[in-house]
């Protein structure tokens, strides 16, 4: 189709994806072939609907154009049987082979035009093959066989346009989610307008059991959101002030205002559904062989049909022997053409690919591409960063020890509000808390994976792990008695050092989330043994987390760059390894695993951009799923592989031998990429 | 050796096209290396931008850019961009 709408006058380029059923094409303007395009598309009997926007201009379908397809494959099918009924009562042959020819060219009637737009393109394609098979069989009498072959083979056709049809069409459907008019405050009234029509900064209204129209933030108000378009997950979110909310998302309780942060062409449901289609049309590298096979495959075999109609016949003359008439070898070398289109081969990668995509985004994993879940069905090992992904990511302090808590925790707050890094801002909540001002810091230092340090009132301070407070300064044995139990209970701890003197320590807890040990478990039953930590902290800490999430093993006090280290070192030893983490602080580990998996990142837009694979619910839950579903979809391929080689091959021995049948032969092709197809379609399916 | 001096174009906003084209960003790239007095233009299509070493005692920066501006919209104004949604294939 690409190559065919190329060669029309005025293309510069032209492209099908098959994933997406899009064509997109340049054109010259002076010329504006776009009516060409649309005839000739149409011609060859596909539907085709302009997007963007001139979408206004596309002529319109008439009833005919619709359904022409289905009215022939019907009447094509109807006067086979006529035919048939009629000669078994015995009614004269020329009646029925007047009404096969008829259903032969009802039957074809889609095959013959793409045949003609192929030929014109000089591509050898399955409808060529087929008008080939059709008119030999006519050729040497055999006028039913061709009518039921043409038939089964449109019929076959229109199953496969049907069933891919409704795999394209499922991840659009979510853009359904998107209100098609927003509530918006103006001049202190509210006024109903097109989501296109919102700026960014605009205030929304969203009454209970409304869905909200444009991505931003919660003014005021809150409540319980649904947000399945975007994470797959059902259970209403609650959410408040200051909150991220996304279009599509249906408020199920309060009265919310939401500040609008982005436009409706660019809302996260827009980015998922354009992402994921991208991905689909990405190709897998099973494909990459498919491809291989299917350039050497159709080649041999029609060369193949051309020696068996040929060489047999003339040898046997030559030599006066009986080998059959040229007939029957003619029969033999159509029944090869019919089977050497690859249809079920090339469509069998595709199908499960799609399929897989698609399922996985609606249970809330953005799959980047086919090739993420081959690599998912190869895993070994995953490494987690600690925080935000094993644990929550909100740490709180839950101890602090000193002479005078209050100037202790004033001193220790100074120093980290210069900092980003979230046990910093625990330490920064937990003095807002209590009431404490802060004090300004003069030379501050960022030590990373060892603390802050900085000036002041004068006194030089340092808030560091303990290891490294035992390096450069004093600390009291009473000190580090209780700073061990502390890091035995999972805590993380920070000294206060004043010119190298411990003033005391507090302990900050980020609580492991509730589901990990049963995801952990999952993935073990998902065969994946090997779960390792990455985190700062030091050994004793690491150690008491990675129990209660249950993971095999934990890797403590790497500096980030030492992450990316371990994960090569993982490799190494296990082969193909998956890193899971918040997708910004991480980037550089999840860049050096095979495959890196960004959480919570229906919140995030750089974790949806960089990550190959982002799970948009901030929660574990989705991942044993996801390597499950790569597993099913590498076996899914293996099988519609598998089939469509073997049934080919048994099909082109049977043929040579002169066993094989047309009928055989398409079931062969169409059959099989019909089976295919169903095969695929299950991976949609939630398990 | 004469002075030079760089600028570096966003073509994401300066191509009026329904959406970004990377074969109109290519193109515009490849006329823009004979605007006079430019030494080298570079594209990097993918990322939408366009840089262009330029003799600025022979072109100005402010015409330069209204060169590039120029080209752009030539260039969108000559080629037409389609998307179509095709149903029934197999």
């Amino acid at each position: 189709m690409g190559a065919s709408v190329a060669a029309v006058n005025g293309v510069h380029s032209a492209d099908v994806n098959f994933a997406s059923g899009l064509l997109t094409f340049e054109y010259d303007a002076a010329v504006d072939p776009r009516t060409a395009v649309v005839t000739l598309v149409r011609g060859t009997g596909h539907g085709v609907e302009q997007l963007g926007e001139h979408a206004e201009d596309s002529p319109q379908q008439s009833w005919w154009e619709r359904n022409r397809a289905t009215a022939a494959i019907s009447a094509s099918g109807l006067l086979i049987v006529v035919g048939w009924v009629l000669g078994t009562f015995g009614t004269p042959a020329p009646a029925s082979t007047v009404l096969y020819a008829l259903a032969i060219l009802a039957g074809g009637l889609i095959t013959w035009r793409r045949a003609f737009v192929s030929i014109r393109a000089r591509m050898l394609d399955m409808n060529v093959l087929m008008t080939i098979a059709v008119i030999g069989a006519a050729a040497i009498g055999e006028w039913q066989e061709g009518a039921t072959v043409i038939f089964l083979f449109a019929l076959g056709g229109w199953l496969e346009s049907r069933s891919l049809e409704r795999t394209r069409r499922s991840i659009r459907d979510l853009l359904a989610f998107e209100p098609e008019q927003a509530r918006v405050r103006r001049a202190e009234r509210e006024e109903l307008v097109a989501p296109a029509d919102v700026r960014v900064g605009e205030t929304l209204i969203v009454r209970p059991g409304e869905r909200v129209a444009l991505d931003g933030v919660i003014a005021s108000g809150a409540s319980a959101l649904d947000e399945a378009p975007i994470t797959g997950e059902s259970i209403p979110a609650d959410k408040g002030a200051g909150d991220r909310v996304f279009a599509g998302s249906l408020n199920t309780s309060g009265l919310l205002e939401v500040e609008v942060t982005a436009l409706s062409t660019d809302s996260t449901l827009t980015r998922i559904i354009y992402l994921v289609e991208e991905a689909q049309a990405a190709k897998a590298p099973s494909q990459q062989f498919v491809d291989r096979f299917s350039r050497l495959y159709t080649p041999i075999v029609v060369w193949l049909a051309v020696g068996v109609a040929t060489v047999p016949p003339v040898a046997a003359w030559a030599l006066g022997a009986e080998w059959g008439g040229f007939e029957s070898w003619l029969y033999r070398a159509l029944v090869l053409l019919v089977i050497s289109c690859p249809c079920a081969l090339v469509i069998s990668t595709p199908v499960a690919i799609v399929s897989a995509i698609t399922r996985a985004s609606r249970d809330g994993v953005l799959i980047k591409g086919g090739a993420f879940l081959e690599i998912a069905a190869k895993v070994r090992a995953i490494a987690f960063d600690k925080t935000g992904t094993l644990t929550h990511g909100h740490p709180v302090v839950v101890e602090l020890s000193a002479e005078e808590p209050h100037a202790f925790l004033a001193l220790a707050a100074s120093l980290e509000a210069n900092s980003n890094h979230p046990l910093a801002r625990a330490v920064v909540a937990e003095a807002e808390r209590e009431g404490v001002s802060l004090q300004p810091v003069n030379d501050f230092e960022e030590l990373p994976g060892r603390g802050v340090g900085g000036v002041v009132a004068g006194r030089k301070l340092r808030l560091v792990s303990p290891s490294f407070a035992a390096e450069i300064g004093q600390v009291s044995n009473t000190i580090s008695q209780h700073i061990l139990l502390a890091e035995e209970a999972g805590r993380t701890v920070f000294v206060l050092l004043d010119d190298g003197e411990a003033l005391g320590y507090l302990a900050v807890a980020d609580e492991v989330r509730t589901n990990a040990s049963d995801t952990m478990q999952r993935l073990r039953s998902a065969g994946i043994e090997h779960l390792v930590m990455l985190t700062g902290d030091n050994e004793r800490t690491a150690e008491a987390v990675a129990t209660i999430a249950g993971l095999t093993e934990s890797r403590a006090r790497l500096l980030p760059g030492d992450k990316t280290s371990a994960v090569a070192e993982l490799q190494e030893r296990y082969g193909v390894v998956a890193m899971i983490g918040d997708g910004v602080n991480d980037a550089p580990a999840l860049a050096t695993a095979d495959l890196g998996i960004a959480m919570g990142a229906a919140g995030s837009d750089t974790a949806v951009e960089t990550a190959d694979v982002a799970l948009m619910r901030d929660d574990l839950s989705a991942l044993p799923g996801f390597f499950d579903l790569g597993r099913r979809t590498v076996a899914n391929i293996r099988q519609n592989v598998a089939l469509s080689i073997v049934v080919k091959l048994v099909v082109l021995v049977l043929a040579v031998f002169g066993k094989a049948t047309l009928w055989m032969a398409v079931f062969a092709d169409t059959g099989v990429a019909l089976i295919v197809i169903a095969n695929g379609l299950r991976l949609l399916k939630k398990r | 050796m004469p002075p030079t001096e760089s600028e570096t174009f966003q073509l994401l906003a300066l191509l009026p096209a329904p959406y970004y084209c990377a074969g109109c960003a290519e193109r515009v790239c490849a006329q823009a290396s004979g605007i006079g007095g430019v030494i080298e233009a570079t594209c990097m299509a993918e990322e939408g931008s366009l840089a262009v070493t330029f003799d600025p005692l022979a072109i100005s920066s402010e015409r330069l850019g209204e060169r590039v501006r120029e080209l752009a919209l030539e260039v969108t104004g000559a080629v037409g961009h389609a998307v179509y949604r095709l149903t029934g294939l197999d």
